[in-house]
This record gives structure tokens, C-alpha cells and sequence, in this order.
């Protein structure tokens, strides 16, 4: 298993180098301002989707762990939400650089923007809640009633209010009658960038699930150690079997802090 | 039902024995309110900016009640013989009941002050009563599961407010779409009116919305 997710990570790794490659191949956008730099759409827009798909997703997750109770939902979803605000953030920043290019400033009011910030405040109190409550199970229920309270909003301010008639916004509308307006050529390079920021996006959420579930387990085993010693304090240090490289590197920590044993 | 009108009478005499909440909640809105019209009392205020600043006196007074709800209980310690003796529904509904009653008073109040001391006009006022009927639906419904979310947390008071003002952005705008044309927005032909009471109605949907949840959520929230 280690070694195909590895084998994932190369190849997205490889796939975004030759991507972005491709993104300076392209042709200039003439009806931009500044027609080189419009290019940053093939990260901006790919970037801003994947963002609200992964917010959706760690939403539907949260009713995934109302529903069962098992924790690996509320690990899902949590993994999802952070992996889905990184991007959200990179959609955020790429769109304030290109707004100070094409419209001549950092922030402009533009429906979009204004809604897709709303939009990170509202996962930005996710966050702050999560981090308000100690234990983990009200912690998971808690925050996974707010994530399914706050679907309407999130729906409302992403793919609502922004197409709304009375709605002004500077952004050029790019999906006309289920189509991307954009040439051909723009319209293949986009469409693989897409895809790649997706791979990349779900692959993090995957090594964030993992990494949540190792942490997890761990606590598992510090609580049913403490308990075997019929002690209230519990261990600080986990037994953590060493490779021979951090052997090694633990034996070299010995010597040089004068220790006599190697610590475990 | 005799259990909510039980909870609903606690909540009452809860709020009339330690009057501090109402209070503040007054004063917090009265001052808001005399605080725009001071800044604006040189200038004509047009439906549009009305609506926006009438907006912020209505969540803001609704934000200071927050607390109040669910906050209160959990720091007396009284939250436990809730849930031992009264059904979950019964809590929920007593709470929102008298949520409800609270907002749509305060509104009132506010409002009236509003309309008086900037002196404006109300040229629609069934368009206006539809959109403080369903602020008053909308606030009354996210500020009670919110605040229950909040109790259980380590800063309580500031994570409440935290919590509800980003899930009422969508009020926030079908209600400023629907007061402005009722305070007297230029109306660009019966699409836009049209459009006004769309508003005003979505406000009251999104309002019972979030009312007929409430309880599925809450349920969740309250068991321990």
C-alpha cells in the first residue's frame, strides 16, 4: 500500500511539472490587461473548485459520521475541510494578485470574491469550534452539526448568489449553456489542470486521513497503557519501534548528551 | 406541548429575574440605532443604505441574545437537570419559542426607533412586515442552534456569535434585497418589485427552514 501511494505521489508529482509546463505553451489571452500573466486562470479557477468540491465533501462526510458515530467520518471530513481551506486560500491569493493586474486593485467588492470569502469564514468558524471542544466524540458531533448547518450558506454563497441576475460581477462568465467559453486550446490545458489540482487535492486529504488515523491510534494505545499500569498519569514517552536509521540516529543523540542507553 | 409552554414560562421568568440580559440587549440596540442616525442626520438616507444599516442594528441586537440561550444554562449548572427532566423536543421548541418572541419584539422596537429618528418612510409595508417576519424566523432559528453548539465549548460567549454570523449571510442578503424596496429603493418596473417579495418570502422559507431542522440537530447537540 505504502509503496502505490507512493508511486501515486510521483506521478502527480511528474504530471503537474509537465501541466505547468503547459500552461506557458499556450498562447496569450489578448483580452486581458495584461495578456501573459491570465495564464494564473489555469491555477485560480482549478484551484477555487477543487476548494468548494472538497468543503462539500468533508460536509457529506460530517453527515457520514452523524449518521454512524464512527470517528474515521469525522476524520474524513476534518481531513477534507483543511485540504479544501488550503486550496480555498490559494484561490483566495491568486485572484487577489490577478484583481491588482486586471481591475487595478488588491480588493474590489466583486460579488465572487466577497461571496468566497464569506464562504472561508464560515469554514473558519468550523475550525474555531473544533479547536473550543476538548473531547473528541462532542468534538466530532458538534462540529459535524455545524458543518451540515452551514451546507445552505456554503451552496448559497458558491454556486447561488454569484449567478444571480441582479448580481454585478467583474469575473468573466467562463460557463455559458454548460460550456466552457474559453479557445480550445485553453480549454485542454484548463480542463488538465483541473484534474491534476483534484489528483493533488484528494491524494492530500488521503495522507491527512492517514496521518489522523495513526495519530488516533496511538492515543488508543497511550490510554490502554496508562490502564495497564493502573496509574492516573499517563505515559509521556509511546514505544515507538525505531528503523535502523532513526536507531542510528537515536544512538548518536546518546553519545553526544553523554547517555549510556539508547532512548526508547 | 405542555412541556414547552412550561419551558417557554422558565425562560420567561428566567430572563425577568436577572432583567441584565434584556437590558443590555436594549441598550445595545437603542445605541446603535441612535448612533447611525446621528451619523446620517445631515443626509437623506436612500432605501438601499437604510435597509443595510437597519440590517446591522437587527443582527447585532439578535448576536448579544446569543449567549443567553444555552450559555446561561451550562454556567449555572442547570443544563444537567434539563436533560434529565425535560424531553429534548420540549427544550428546544421553549427555547426557540422564546427566541422568537425576543427577536421579533426587539426588531419591532428597533425598527420603529429606526424609522423615527432617521424619519424615513415605509412605502411597502407589507413587503416590510414579510422581511422582519422572516429576519425574526431566521434569526430566531440559527441563534438557538448555535448557541447550543457553543455551550459545550471553552470560550462560550465569543464562539457563539463567531458561529452564527457566517450561516446568516444568506439572510442578510434576501433580507437587505427585500427592505430596500419596502423603505423606498428606486423600483426599476414590477421585475424588480417582483424580485423584492421573492426576497421577502425566501427570507420566510429559509427561516421555517432552518426552524424544522433545528430540532434533528439539537438532538444531536444536546445528548450526552
Amino acid at each position: 500500500m505504502e509503496t502505490v501511494n507512493r508511486l501515486v505521489i510521483g506521478l502527480l508529482g511528474a504530471l503537474m511539472a509537465v501541466g505547468t509546463a503547459a500552461t506557458f505553451m499556450v498562447s496569450d489571452a489578448p483580452k486581458f490587461q495584461a495578456p501573459e500573466l491570465a495564464r494564473i486562470v489555469f491555477w485560480h479557477l482549478p484551484c477555487a473548485l477543487v476548494g468548494s468540491f472538497l468543503w462539500l465533501a468533508g460536509q457529506v462526510c460530517a453527515v457520514g459520521y452523524l449518521h454512524t458515530k464512527e470517528a474515521r467520518w469525522d476524520q474524513r471530513s476534518i481531513s477534507a475541510m483543511e485540504v479544501g481551506t488550503l486550496f480555498g486560500v490559494l484561490a483566495m491569493v491568486t485572484g487577489i494578485l490577478f484583481s491588482k493586474v486586471q481591475w487595478g486593485a488588491w480588493w474590489n467588492w466583486d460579488p465572487r470574491q466577497s461571496s468566497y470569502l464569506m464562504v472561508l469564514l464560515i469554514v473558519s468558524a468550523y475550525f474555531a469550534l473544533r479547536a473550543s471542544v476538548d473531547e473528541p466524540g462532542r468534538r466530532a458531533s458538534l462540529s459535524g452539526v455545524y458543518a451540515v448547518a452551514s451546507l445552505v450558506p456554503v451552496l448559497f454563497l458558491t454556486f447561488i448568489y454569484p449567478k444571480l441576475k441582479v448580481v454585478q460581477t467583474l469575473h468573466p462568465n467562463v460557463i455559458q449553456g454548460g460550456e466552457l467559453t474559453f479557445d480550445p486550446q485553453y480549454r485542454v490545458v484548463f480542463y488538465a489542470m483541473l484534474l491534476l489540482i483534484l489528483g493533488l487535492g484528494i491524494s492530500l486529504v488521503n495522507l491527512r486521513f492517514r496521518t489522523l488515523r495513526l495519530e488516533s491510534a496511538l492515543d488508543i494505545q497511550d490510554a490502554e497503557l496508562a490502564n495497564r499500569d493502573h496509574s492516573a498519569a499517563p505515559r509521556v514517552v509511546r514505544p515507538l519501534s525505531l528503523s535502523p536509521t532513526d536507531q542510528s540516529a537515536a544512538s548518536a543523540i546518546g553519545e553526544a548528551f553523554g547517555a549510556t542507553d539508547h532512548p526508547r | 406541548m405542555r412541556a414547552v409552554l412550561a419551558m417557554l414560562r422558565k425562560e420567561w421568568r428566567t430572563e425577568i429575574r436577572a432583567a441584565a440580559g434584556l437590558f443590555t440587549a436594549a441598550v445595545f440596540a437603542a445605541t446603535c440605532v441612535m448612533a447611525i442616525a446621528a451619523a446620517t442626520f445631515t443626509t437623506d438616507l436612500r432605501g438601499d443604505t437604510a435597509a443595510g444599516l437597519l440590517w446591522v442594528c437587527l443582527l447585532f441586537s439578535a448576536a448579544v441574545g446569543i449567549p443567553r440561550r444555552f450559555l446561561g444554562e451550562e454556567e449555572s449548572g442547570t443544563a444537567l437537570l434539563l436533560r434529565l427532566m425535560v424531553p429534548e423536543e420540549a427544550v428546544y421548541w421553549g427555547k426557540w419559542l422564546f427566541s422568537f418572541a425576543e427577536t421579533v419584539a426587539f426588531s419591532a422596537i428597533v425598527s420603529t426607533l429606526f424609522l423615527l429618528l432617521t424619519s424615513m418612510s415605509v412605502p411597502n409595508p407589507g413587503l416590510f412586515g414579510v422581511g422582519m417576519l422572516g429576519s425574526a424566523l431566521s434569526l430566531s432559528g440559527t441563534t438557538t442552534l448555535c448557541s447550543a453548539i457553543a455551550a459545550e465549548s471553552k470560550n462560550r460567549s465569543g464562539l457563539a456569535a463567531t458561529l452564527a454570523l457566517p450561516l446568516l449571510v444568506p439572510v442578510i442578503f434576501f433580507g437587505i434585497a427585500a427592505l430596500r424596496v419596502a423603505l423606498g429603493a428606486e423600483v426599476l418596473g414590477p421585475r424588480t418589485l417582483d424580485e423584492a417579495w421573492r426576497a421577502g418570502w425566501g427570507l420566510v422559507g429559509y427561516g421555517i427552514a432552518s426552524v424544522a431542522i433545528g430540532p434533528t440537530f439539537f438532538a444531536i447537540v444536546w445528548k450526552r
